[in-house]
């Protein structure tokens, strides 16, 4: 019998954060969605004809809409299914769980990277060092003692965070330098288990072992990246 | 009875003015607590640790900073019209558009304006890229909004009044004729009443550019090095 819902398709690669953020979205929401498993190396002619501009992934497909950018991902998929709401209900919390998203995405990804990565007698990487745990201090204080960012279910700036719940302690392995400590961030760390943990979340995250594969292999060039744009 | 809404900007700046654009269409009262941004003020290091940026807006005991949040906590918060669309997928869209233009239009359009040679050549391209993926946005209608002005057209206010200030401090052509609809749409938007009254005028951006003139070209080798 033919249905008039429109499918729902993900196109993403395989161990991506952003791409698990579209995906634990729509597991939160109980959307049934067809996932794509497209190849960094190697992109298909749907990813770039779905997202011409930054040819990235995760892409969602919902009828005949496409959407890009796994944050506006996030608030689509929060609109337009039913479901328990990713987003919180007041503007004033909402505008906060934006604001914090945001902030993880511009701010950590540079001094984290260069504290992995960086030569261990480079002069430079304690300040990089620094940086990262303010950071991780400043997301610490906003835990403000509950159980997930979003209270006492996953939300918006949990699923956001994903990549510090679990890939970062991935890299942390590889890499041999530890950032994240029970001492120094102990909410923190009750968050990340938490997250990794739950019953939604764990359908969608990808294998550590294969992540910490993936990572390993790609470790010298990790390291020659970070010296190289240190000198930028 | 609504708690007070301020805002610390700085004037002339088109990030404060997509928060007093918002203000204003949602025909919110503020106060305007001008910033000396050489000299940031406890008032703002206090609301604005993390970035120490404008604008910041204060509604009650709130703190909102980011200006995209903010237009989106004004949108939220307060009646009147709305400023984004009401179906998801255009939502979905305008967000998508105003984040472009913040990561991906803003470096190359610097670049475009305050550097020269060979190099300016390849971002005047890719900026004329990027305007003409606007242009296709704006599709027949008058405002990306539609019919009246959203947050789209907010968040892109930058292109309707900043850009061709630039463009006669230094003269780089970039939205010339071949965007026919941008040009309409910026004299629309800055014609706008609400608009208009929270716009600062051609000739105080264009005095501080040329003021700045030095300053904004060494920012531009800087963004080249990135």
């Amino acid at each position: 019998m033919a249905t008039d819902v429109p499918a729902v398709k993900l196109i993403g690669w395989y161990g991506s954060p952003y791409v698990h953020r579209a995906e634990v979205a729509l597991r939160l929401k109980g959307v049934p969605y067809e996932f794509i498993r497209d190849d960094p190396i190697n992109k298909s002619e749907l990813l770039l004809q779905h997202n011409p501009i930054h040819k990235k992934v995760p892409v969602l497909l919902h009828g005949d809409r496409t959407i890009c950018e796994s944050l506006v991902i996030l608030e689509y998929v929060d609109e337009t299914f039913d479901g328990p709401p990713l987003l919180p209900v007041d503007p004033y919390e909402r505008a906060m769980a934006r604001f914090w998203a945001h902030f993880i995405d511009q701010k950590f990804a540079r001094p984290f990277w260069m504290s992995f990565w960086m030569c261990e007698d480079d002069e430079h990487k304690e300040a990089f060092v620094k940086e990262a745990k303010g950071n991780l201090a400043i997301l610490e204080e906003q835990l403000k003692g509950r159980r997930f960012f979003g209270g006492d279910a996953v939300g918006f700036l949990d699923v956001a965070a994903c990549g510090l719940a679990h890939w970062l302690g991935v890299i942390e392995e590889v890499s041999g330098v530890t950032l994240v400590n029970g001492d120094e961030f102990p909410a923190f760390c009750k968050w990340a288990k938490a997250y990794v943990n739950d019953d939604t979340v764990k359908q969608s995250l990808p294998d550590r072992d294969e992540l910490l594969a993936f990572f390993s292999g790609n470790k010298e060039i990790y390291m020659a990246l970070a010296r190289a744009t240190l000198h930028k | 009875m609504s708690p007070p809404v301020k805002l610390i900007g700085a004037f002339g700046s088109p990030f404060v003015h997509r928060a007093e654009a918002a203000l204003r269409l949602k025909g919110v009262p503020y106060e305007f607590i001008n910033e000396d941004l050489e000299k940031k003020s406890e008032l703002l290091l206090k609301h604005n640790p993390i970035h120490k940026k404008v604008p910041v807006l204060l509604h009650g005991d709130r703190t909102i900073c980011e200006s995209l949040v903010i237009v989106e906590y004004i949108d939220e918060a307060f009646d009147g019209p709305a400023l984004l669309p009401s179906d998801p997928s255009d939502r979905a869209a305008a967000r998508f558009w105003a984040h472009f233009l913040d990561q991906k239009c803003g470096r190359p359009l610097w670049i475009s304006l305050w550097t020269e040679g060979e190099l300016q050549k390849g971002f005047v391209k890719e900026t004329k890229e990027n305007l003409a993926l606007l242009e296709a946005q704006l599709d027949g209608k008058k405002f990306f909004g539609g019919d009246s002005v959203g947050y789209l057209d907010i968040a892109l206010s930058l292109l309707a009044h900043w850009v061709g200030v630039f463009e006669e401090v230094t003269g780089v052509s970039l939205v010339g004729d071949e965007y026919p609809a941008l040009r309409r749409w910026a004299k629309d938007y800055t014609s706008n009443e609400a608009v208009k009254l929270c716009l600062p005028s051609r000739e105080h951006i264009a005095s501080y550019a040329t003021a700045m003139k030095d300053n904004f070209k060494l920012m531009a080798m800087a963004m080249l090095q990135q």
